[in-house]
């Protein structure tokens, strides 16, 4: 038995191999790609210490406020590809905005090729159209371009983005709010969940009391319950339930520890879910974004949206 | 227990073989829906060209109504398309359109009050954004069908890919390999 084990695994052992050499060759592709160290990212210096702060600070402030998730990078020139088409391929190896949500936006300024690009995640093209973004970089960017001051342009179109984004958020777009409606249905299966456990708790106790039997003479024993302390959610309960035997004299007491209520909220806007008898987890606050700084992109996508300008 | 090794290793080999055929076969079937999914998004991004053509037309006509060989060209390639059924029909409808646009678009030039025009200056930014965005698309197809296209010809997917009806598919070919087709540009 051993051998015939030890020979199988050793062919299953070699074909992993192989199949694993084969997946490593195919994947072998190698291009350069500058790693993220913020929201900013500017290799050519473009901008002073101060607008870089102002920008990060905004950047921060506009994740935490939307879950949005802005980068801007600031380069001399997109090499080999156009400076859109390193804006999308910059985008999707980033995967700048949260997965899902595809909820960000790159901001791309090449120096020497005098060109930005905003490229708009998928989940944002709704809320900046194209049309939309062309205006705000005519408005707020190229003005403040033409004559020279490119840093400050970018805070100027990011400050204004800032204002279109939250406000949006206010308008309601459910699709990339915080709440999200996974939390809500999750609320409402533990609900059900919870009501289902109680209900079968429940038949289970009636039948369990009314299947009890008089050992002296067989008859169905009456039960009474009595709560002599209520359960807090601090405090343990106490009950007595009493058997009596309708036909005989038969007589049985005891009494029974009622488990603290364990009190959960799920969703705002839900009411707090009562658990039964001592069952279910505490869970801990929501997880959430404002973490108070740049920690990483989460992996969103984008397709080629948004709008460029030359000054 | 070694005599059963010796006397049943092909229904061993069998089970690896039939175990690995499965597997292949579920590989190829999620690469060709990868397929199918980075075409539906050529397909809608193409749509998305076709639905701003009319928009387009009814604000320059505003400006420059009597540049009817272009704009009927417009309506003509844009029929045309809504015609085409197969990718290599798409593809040649789709240069089509592109080319009416470009010409479109140069004689926008002469026309400086059009270009000023803050609507006009919106549908160009949507459709320069819709180029980006077919061209996204077609890439990001294209990549999915030589990734698949490469698979069914290798080893081992290459002894059954045929037997399952698995067969090569269809590029979008870009008609002049220009990222921007019609350099929409400000």
């Amino acid at each position: 038995m051993g051998g015939l084990h030890r020979k199988k695994l050793s062919t299953v052992g070699c074909l992993v191999v192989v199949l694993l050499v084969v997946g490593v060759a195919v994947s072998v592709t190698a291009e350069q790609w500058p790693a993220p160290s913020g929201w900013v990212n500017d290799y050519v210096g473009l901008f002073s210490a101060a607008e870089k702060a102002e920008l990060e600070r905004r950047l921060t402030a506009i994740e935490a406020q939307s879950g949005v998730e802005i980068s801007v990078v600031a380069l001399a020139d997109t090499g080999a590809y156009s400076p859109k088409e390193y804006a999308v391929r910059l985008f999707e190896r980033w995967g700048i905005g949260k997965k899902g949500a595809d909820n960000g936006l790159l901001i791309l300024i090449a120096v020497d090729d005098r060109r930005i690009e905003v490229e708009v995640g998928y989940g944002l093209e709704g809320l900046l159209p194209d049309g939309k973004v062309g205006e705000l970089l005519d408005r707020f960017f190229i003005p403040a371009a033409r004559a020279g001051r490119l840093g400050a342009g970018v805070v100027a179109l990011v400050n204004e983005l800032q204002s279109v984004l939250t406000t949006g958020e206010a308008t309601g777009r459910s699709q990339m709010s915080t709440a999200s409606p996974d939390a809500l249905i999750f609320g409402v299966i533990l609900l059900a969940l919870v009501i289902l456990l109680v209900s079968l708790i429940g038949i289970a106790r009636l039948s369990r009391g009314g299947g009890a039997k008089c050992p002296q003479c067989g008859q169905r024993l009456r039960v009474q319950r009595s709560v002599l302390r209520q359960p807090t959610e601090t405090a343990d309960g106490l009950q007595r339930v009493t058997y009596t035997c309708p036909s005989c004299s038969y007589h049985r007491a005891t009494e029974v520890v009622l488990p603290a209520i364990v009190a959960t909220t799920t969703a705002p806007g839900l009411p707090p879910i009562i658990f039964g008898p001592g069952r279910g987890p505490r869970r801990g606050g929501g997880s959430g974004g404002g973490f108070g700084g740049f920690g990483g992109f989460g992996g969103g996508r984008s397709g080629g949206g948004g709008a460029g300008r030359s000054w | 227990m070694m005599n059963y090794v010796k006397k049943y290793w092909w229904a061993l080999v069998l089970v690896v073989v039939v175990l690995l055929g499965f597997n292949g076969y579920n590989t190829l079937v999620t690469m060709d829906e990868q397929v199918n999914g980075a075409w539906a998004q050529v397909e809608n991004q193409l749509q998305r060209r076709f639905d701003l053509i009319p928009n387009l037309v009814e604000t320059v006509k505003g400006y420059a109504a009597h540049e009817s060989e272009v704009l009927g060209a417009l309506a003509e390639a844009r029929a045309r398309y809504s015609g085409a059924g197969t990718v290599q029909e798409k593809a040649e409808a789709s240069a089509q359109l592109e080319s009416a646009l470009s010409r479109l678009l140069v004689i926008v030039e002469n026309y400086p009050q059009l270009k000023a025009d803050t609507q006009f200056t919106r549908l160009q930014d949507e459709l320069a954004g819709t180029e980006n965005r077919i061209a996204v698309a077609r890439m990001r197809y294209n990549e999915q069908v030589q990734a698949f296209n490469a698979r069914i010809r290798r080893l081992p997917h290459a002894l059954y890919a045929s037997l399952f009806g698995f067969s090569a598919r269809e590029y979008f070919q870009p008609s002049e390999g220009a990222f921007n087709a019609p350099r929409v540009e400000f």
